[in-house]
């Protein structure tokens, strides 16, 4: 070690972590190619569906599905389903979020600690959260805890993983400001670690919010009788395919405007904090 | 708030009778039980401007760091104005070379430098009216609310000082502050910073690589040894206070300075 490392130390660097590929597709020049295109393929189906003569118990056509859909939509069924999926997968996301963002924090500052808790954790991190199926329903029994633990099960680790590297990765330099204007621990947290790490946590916020819209749909199919999961899996029983792809496309739907949403969000985030108008 | 310490800046850097306001007293420093610095002994007296020349490695910025307060000797004793250096303190600031690192990216300028008024007690119309005139203080009025990252090299590092200043040391700790700059913007920071210095009587301990940037904005100039790095020759630098890159350089005392310094540090690494 020389005395002069933490000159030698880089930035590190792109905090966003994210490319402008991902950027919004509708900030970018309007992409009619791309909107039509599934389009295109929904009208080849209906056509061939029409023309074979299709009838069948596990297809509908696609202008059945979305006969379907906007009846779902005008008697509010699709509304009730939907909010009890998002709100499901909204509580497990904030919980799970939440105990990611403390077990970074705490990791970040303590490497001891992580030293400690890496083994426990990685073991744990790739069960799957459907695998706890069982153990949660016996704890907890059917409906909105027992899901939302699940969903905080799998949202914990990528929030985990970005704030501790985020913490880890930290420029000394910051530190050493810090102490060079005698700054207390609230002062360094607020507006030193929290702004610095920001980006970072926005990213692993995002992807945690896919992950909790698949696994509350996966956990209503698998089990929890509520939300858009298990009106499939009625559909299915009920032999009811126009349904089913009704729920499937509006699943997807959703799924992309959450997204979106969020996309958006970080890019502002990343510009208020990752340095305006330096990317 | 600076113009009150008239102390002279550049003009009474030889008032030996005055208390001095950093003592190194014999520190000795290991870092990982590896000697970096040894048998330092060096006073620096109030409104001097001081700088410190070495090769890579040979403990220039520890030394600052012992002023600093980021590190502490395992021997001797390092002060400022008498007091034994414990903890960083606001009276001593530091302008780091890496501004890109040092500065806030998600604050813009006034920002910055409000930074360091902040906790203070300052009401916040005060702060505002300290803060502008400290960015109109080192050229950046205008820019007020630009962050750092649309703002080139130089002027981040002018922020970074405006930053400092605002803190109103009594000592500015410079770790080669324009190494990373253009020699064009390197030039006129030093003449920039020569004035700052002179208008708020602030001392200045000042690390660099370029002999050259020493002489011209230094008093004093200690030349460091390396492994482990100690104090290997002093030079007073007779030039007039009011200094120019068109003249100065010219100037017999700087040239004969120069001579002496490149072959001192020539035969260093032969």
């Amino acid at each position: 070690m020389t005395l002069d490392t933490t000159e030698q130390k880089l930035a590190s660097g792109d905090r966003s972590g994210e490319s402008d590929a991902t950027s919004l597709s509708f900030m970018r020049r309007f992409n009619w190619e791309g909107i039509l295109f599934p389009f295109g393929l929904l009208a080849i189906a209906e056509v061939a569906m029409r023309v074979t003569g299709v009838h069948s118990e596990t297809l509908a056509t696609p202008r059945q599905i979305l006969a379907t859909l906007i009846h779902s939509f005008g008697n509010g069924v699709i509304f009730g389903l939907s909010a009890e999926t998002l709100s499901a997968a909204a509580g497990g996301l904030l919980l799970g979020s939440l105990i990611g963002l403390l077990l970074g924090i705490v990791f970040g500052a303590f490497p001891r600690v992580f030293e400690l808790m890496e083994l426990t954790i990685e073991v744990i991190r790739p069960i799957p959260s459907i695998s706890l199926l069982p153990i949660a329903l016996l704890v907890f029994g059917f409906g909105y805890v027992m899901e939302i633990s699940l969903i905080a099960k799998s949202t914990i680790w990528p929030v985990m993983i970005m704030t501790h590297a985020a913490i880890a990765g930290l420029h000394p330099r910051l530190r050493e400001v810090a102490l060079l204007l005698e700054m207390g621990l609230k002062d360094r947290i607020t507006k030193l670690v929290l702004p610095a790490i920001i980006p970072s946590l926005f990213v692993g916020f995002r992807l945690s919010a896919g992950v909790s819209l698949l696994v509350a749909i996966t956990i209503e199919i698998a089990a929890n009788p509520r939300g858009l999961g298990y009106a499939m899996m009625r559909a299915e029983e009920t032999l009811r395919p126009d349904l089913l792809f009704a729920l499937l496309f509006w699943v997807g739907v959703l799924g992309w405007g959450i997204n979106g949403l969020l996309l958006l969000l970080q890019k502002l985030i990343n510009h208020r904090f990752g340095g305006a108008g330096a990317r | 708030m600076m113009n009150t310490a008239r102390t002279g800046g550049l003009a009474d850097p030889e008032g030996n009778q005055k208390e001095p306001l950093v003592s190194f007293k014999d520190v000795g420093l290991s870092l990982g039980g590896r000697p970096i610095l040894e048998k330092i002994s060096l006073d620096v007296q109030p409104g001097e401007f001081l700088c410190i020349v070495g090769a890579s490695g040979c403990g220039k910025t520890t030394l600052l760091r012992l002023v600093a307060g980021l590190f502490k000797p395992n021997s001797g004793s390092v002060s400022v104005a008498g007091n034994q250096v414990k903890a960083p303190s606001r009276s001593v600031a530091m302008v780091f070379q890496d501004y890109t690192n040092a500065l806030l990216p998600w604050r813009d300028c006034t920002g910055n430098v409000s930074l360091a008024l902040e906790g203070l007690g300052i009401p916040p119309a005060e702060r505002a009216v300290r803060v502008s005139d400290l960015l109109a203080k080192v050229g950046l009025a205008g820019h007020e609310s630009k962050f750092p990252g649309q703002l080139s090299g130089g002027m981040q590092q002018r922020l970074q000082i405006a930053r400092c200043l605002a803190q109103n040391p009594s000592i500015l700790l410079m770790d080669e502050p324009f190494g990373a700059l253009d020699a064009l913007t390197r030039r006129s920071l030093q003449d920039e910073l020569l004035r700052l210095v002179h208008d708020t009587g602030v001392t200045v301990l000042f690390v660099t690589h370029d002999l050259e940037e020493a002489i011209y904005l230094g008093n004093r100039v200690v030349a460091l040894k390396s492994y482990p790095g100690r104090i290997a020759a002093m030079h007073k630098v007779d030039l007039p206070k009011q200094r120019n890159h068109i003249e100065t350089p010219d100037l017999p005392a700087f040239r004969s300075l120069r001579h002496e310094l490149y072959s001192f540090f020539a035969d260093d690494h032969r």
